[in-house]
């Protein structure tokens, strides 16, 4: 459970209006604005008292109007658990990777790209639409988590996109 | 004028592991580049088994969801009807009566014996033992008659359900579970001594696979991979869900972090998940076996998530509601996922048949992966 | 709703052991009264082919080739049979006793098949492959001596001529594994060639060293010269060493475990005969456990006596010994993981080459004395 001066350690380098602290518990969960979200993530990785090395998940849903994140640390040496909660616009989805301080984000944000079409700018294959897909066939139209995702038949997956008849 | 190495060097060959191959277990494909028995790259290629579960759970009452979850990780179904049941618990403030979180507790940790006694017939025959793994089965065989005494199915499960479990336990179920486990554990010390002493064995698996701690916490890996490594992260200890706080067990931690290390935990864990039913049944009280729930269910808008300990790793269900009769999201955080996504690294500059020996001790089940 | 609770039931184990004792018994007894029988009526026909050589050469060939089929299908039910044993479960039970016509059902089964070409194959080498590595099998039991009289032709270079042919094993292996176009094919292939030649050097090693001992290369005389003490015995601190570098080089040469990755199925589907089915398939199978019985034959030929024994008749002695030298490499073979490519290299050049130079070199200082 990180320190009450840990919090205030957080709160002095991230304005009021880019980051909120809210408890569920006895875990953190931080509301950051996507802007601070990579700051954010290398403080929490550096930083003694947060100590975050452990990545344990990166998920998404639709709301209808924006694409939440949630992302879940947890700290081996002090043993607490951090959720980080950021949101992406609908209309222009994208977000820093963070593959850079914790590699197994790679395949997980892959799937956040794959079913809700989320960009992590940085990530290796960031823009390179056959190699990010992961679950989804490469050239498959769409993302079907969306809540507005209409399934569209894109062909016999063994033969490639051909017109329904 | 002698030739060096890299002007004779041939055009790496590239092929392709699975989709259908005997040991993918699954529908894993490896797209493996070779320069003669080296592996130069590796890809793992995934989906085949995708079936949009986490999708399907959308339009699903919160109740109706627990059969899909059968189907993620096959080997452990009820690790899994656990994990979705304590997200649906916690995202409508639920509690579970004692009786039936015990009950749980030993039935989960009965199914990790049979899924690691898949892994040990499963491993024995990747390296190429194959008497191991009818001995394992024959083992798993009685697990499973067990669990089917419990929950009338012998692989998906749907029994573990929001609020307790749904029938107590049957008549004379103890006594079986007792004559069960005494052969259990000759047995295992046969198996033991069949493979784990043996020096072949010891050749293929020592140093192989080598996953430092570092590399274990920053890829994510969790479960006896990570505990392979040195590192005592056992959701069962860290966090505990159930009554696992009431329980005494160890932790299997081994330090080397090579496929021996892996394999030996979850073989020291066959042992722990007897003792721990064992304990189940001296403390288990009377009562309850359900809760009160409400016809039509429709939890609180918010978020929720659980953290369990499935035999692959943490098995995580994340949930949103709204408000409404079906989640808005669920999302599974399945250990085998992870694990794979460690291969490319993990299986650069190895032999072809440490290909295998690596990817059999990561022990991903593929329901899981694609979902 | 009940639950089985499964005991080692040790009665069932030990009605199979049985049962089995009384099947062996009984199939002794009846080779044992085979010399009993009025062969002698037969003169007149064994006179009339004596005279003309070519029906001698093609009778002998016709014998050596329906007992080398006949025999494979016993030893491939009896290794389903020991496999089950081992394994707690059963085996074939079905056909016929004990699931004894099994591997015939099985061979016709083969036999109905389609023949699959792959369609981009090497189709010459494809074909021929079975056959180039069934061949050299089948040539080596012509010098394989079963007893005093029951030997297709006692070469005086007999065992050199083992070495040379069964070498061209690896020849049918390579074939099959290029002519399949198939990746995994390939590698099992090589892996196959690579593994062949470098076995075949202390194998050499130890033949000549019991051919340095008995001062002949006819396998006749090598049995012959053991017809007070076995080898084993009458040499044994150099001869159980090379027993048992031997019988390790023989499992490595027939690729059974734990030197089994030319077809390793865990790693390469099948290895060479992945690509294969039907009859040509049936042709490899046939090769192994014709190379099985051979190799354990020849082992016994060098190092046990050959047909030596009291009591019985020479050739059910043969074939005893022989047997339980299968059973052993069976046992081996059902109980040992399997080893990676490098460590078999490793184990063959930098282990057994130079035990077995030394142990030659022993054997000559012996043989010179």
């Amino acid at each position: 459970m990180p320190t009450p001066e840990a919090i205030s350690k957080l709160q002095q380098l991230f304005s009021e209006d880019q980051l909120k602290v809210d408890w569920a518990g006895k875990e953190l969960i931080l509301n950051v604005e996507s802007d601070s979200f990579k700051n954010l993530c290398t403080f929490l990785r550096r930083d003694t008292d947060f100590d975050c090395d452990f990545l344990a998940d990166i998920t998404s849903w639709d709301t209808g109007v924006s694409f939440p994140l949630w992302y879940r640390f947890h700290s081996m040496s002090l043993n607490h658990t951090v959720i980080i909660r950021t949101n992406v616009s609908r209309d222009n989805p994208i977000i820093a990777t963070v593959t850079d301080i914790w590699p197994g984000a790679d395949w997980l944000e892959r799937e956040c790209f794959d079913m809700y079409g989320i960009d992590f700018e940085g990530h290796p294959f960031q823009g390179d639409l056959a190699q990010m897909r992961i679950l989804m066939p490469k050239d498959w139209d769409g993302f079907p988590f969306r809540k507005d995702y209409e399934p569209v038949f894109s062909g016999d997956p063994l033969h490639g996109p051909q017109e329904r008849n | 004028m002698p030739l060096t190495s890299t002007e004779i060097s041939s055009p790496g060959m590239t092929i392709n592991m699975g989709p259908q191959h005997p040991s993918t277990h699954g529908v894993l494909r490896l797209l493996v580049e070779l320069d003669g028995e080296v592996v130069h790259s590796c890809r793992p290629v995934i989906g085949y088994l995708h079936r949009g579960l986490e999708k399907m759970f959308e339009a699903r009452p919160y109740r109706q969801c627990i059969p899909f979850t059968d189907r993620l990780d096959y080997l452990a179904a009820l690790n899994n009807n656990l994990a979705i049941s304590q997200a649906v618990e916690r995202v409508g403030n639920i509690t579970v009566p004692e009786r039936a979180q015990y009950i749980r507790v030993m039935l989960c940790e009965m199914n990790r014996i049979a899924s690691h006694l898949v892994f040990l017939g499963t491993y024995a025959t990747d390296i190429g033992a194959t008497t191991v793994f009818l001995y394992a089965f024959r083992d798993r065989e009685k697990m499973l008659d067990l669990l089917e005494m419990m929950t009338g199915a012998r692989l998906t499960y749907n029994w573990i359900r929001p609020g307790g479990v749904p029938t107590d336990l049957p008549e004379g179920f103890e006594k079986a579970v007792r004559s069960v486990f005494e052969e259990l554990k000759v047995t295992l010390d046969e198996n033991n001594r069949l493979l784990t002493g043996n020096r072949i064995f010891r050749v293929r698996t020592e140093g192989i696979g080598v996953i430092s701690k570092e590399q274990a916490i920053a890829w994510g890996s969790t479960g006896p991979v990570i505990r392979g490594s040195g590192v005592p992260y056992d959701i069962r200890k860290i966090a505990p869900y159930e009554v696992y706080d009431r329980l005494d067990f160890d932790v299997p931690v081994f330090d080397q972090g090579d496929c021996m290390a892996r394999y030996l935990v979850r073989i020291e864990e066959i042992r722990q998940s007897m003792r721990i039913v064992e304990q189940c049944f001296k403390d288990m009280p009377d009562g309850e076996i359900m809760t009160k729930m409400p016809k039509i269910f429709r939890p609180p808008a918010g978020e929720a998530y659980s953290r369990t300990e499935s035999p692959r790793g943490e098995l995580s269900f994340f949930m949103v509601s709204d408000g409404s009769l079906n989640p808005v999201r669920v999302h599974v955080r399945a250990p085998s996922f992870i694990h794979l996504s460690m291969l490319p690294d993990l299986l650069k500059g190895v032999k072809v048949a440490d290909v295998i020996a690596i990817l059999g001790s990561l022990d991903t089940v593929l329901g899981e992966v694609d979902r | 709703m009940s639950v089985r609770v499964y005991t080692s039931s040790k009665s069932y184990r030990a009605g199979q052991f049985f049962g089995g004792l009384i099947v062996a018994l009984i199939v002794i007894a009846i080779a044992s009264l085979l010399p009993l029988l009025p062969w002698y009526k037969l003169n007149p026909v064994l006179d009339f082919i004596g005279m003309h050589p070519w029906l001698n050469a093609f009778l002998k060939a016709f014998v050596v080739v329906n007992f080398v089929a006949l025999h494979v299908l016993f030893l491939i039910w009896l290794e389903r049979k020991f496999a089950g044993w081992m394994q707690a479960r059963l085996g074939p039970k079905h056909v016929g006793w004990q699931g004894l016509g099994q591997t015939l059902a099985d061979a016709i089964k083969l036999f109905l098949k389609e023949d699959i070409v792959p369609a981009k194959a090497d189709r010459q080498l494809f074909a021929i492959a079975p056959f180039l590595s069934f061949m050299p099998t089948l040539l080596t039991f012509m010098v394989l001596p079963f007893s005093a009289a029951w030997i297709a032709y006692d070469y005086d270079l007999g065992a050199l001529f083992v070495v040379a042919v069964s070498t061209n094993v690896a020849l049918g292996v390579l074939a099959a594994g290029w002519g399949a176009n198939n990746k995994y094919s390939i590698l099992g292939g090589a892996r196959a060639v690579a593994q062949l030649l470098s076995y075949e050097i202390p194998m050499v090693m130890m033949i000549l060293a019991v051919v340095t001992l008995s001062d002949t290369m006819s396998m006749k005389q090598i049995v012959l010269r053991q017809a007070h003490l076995w080898n084993i015995v009458a040499y044994w601190p150099v001869m159980i060493p090379a027993f048992l570098i031997f019988l390790t080089c023989a499992l490595a040469e027939l690729n059974r475990t734990p030197f089994d990755l030319p077809e390793a199925e865990s790693e390469l589907v099948s290895g060479f005969h992945t690509e294969y089915s039907g009859m040509r398939f049936a042709f490899f199978y046939l090769a192994e456990f014709a190379n099985n019985f051979f190799s354990a034959g020849f082992a016994v030929t060098l190092f046990f006596g050959g047909w030596y024994g009291p009591i019985l008749p020479p050739v059910v002695w043969f074939t005893l010994k022989t047997l339980i030298l299968i059973c052993v490499m069976m046992w081996i073979r059902w109980t040992l993981p399997r080893l990676r490519i490098d460590q078999v290299m490793g184990f063959c050049w930098k282990v057994l080459v130079p035990i077995s130079l030394v142990v030659y070199c022993i054997t000559a200082l012996i043989a010179l004395k």
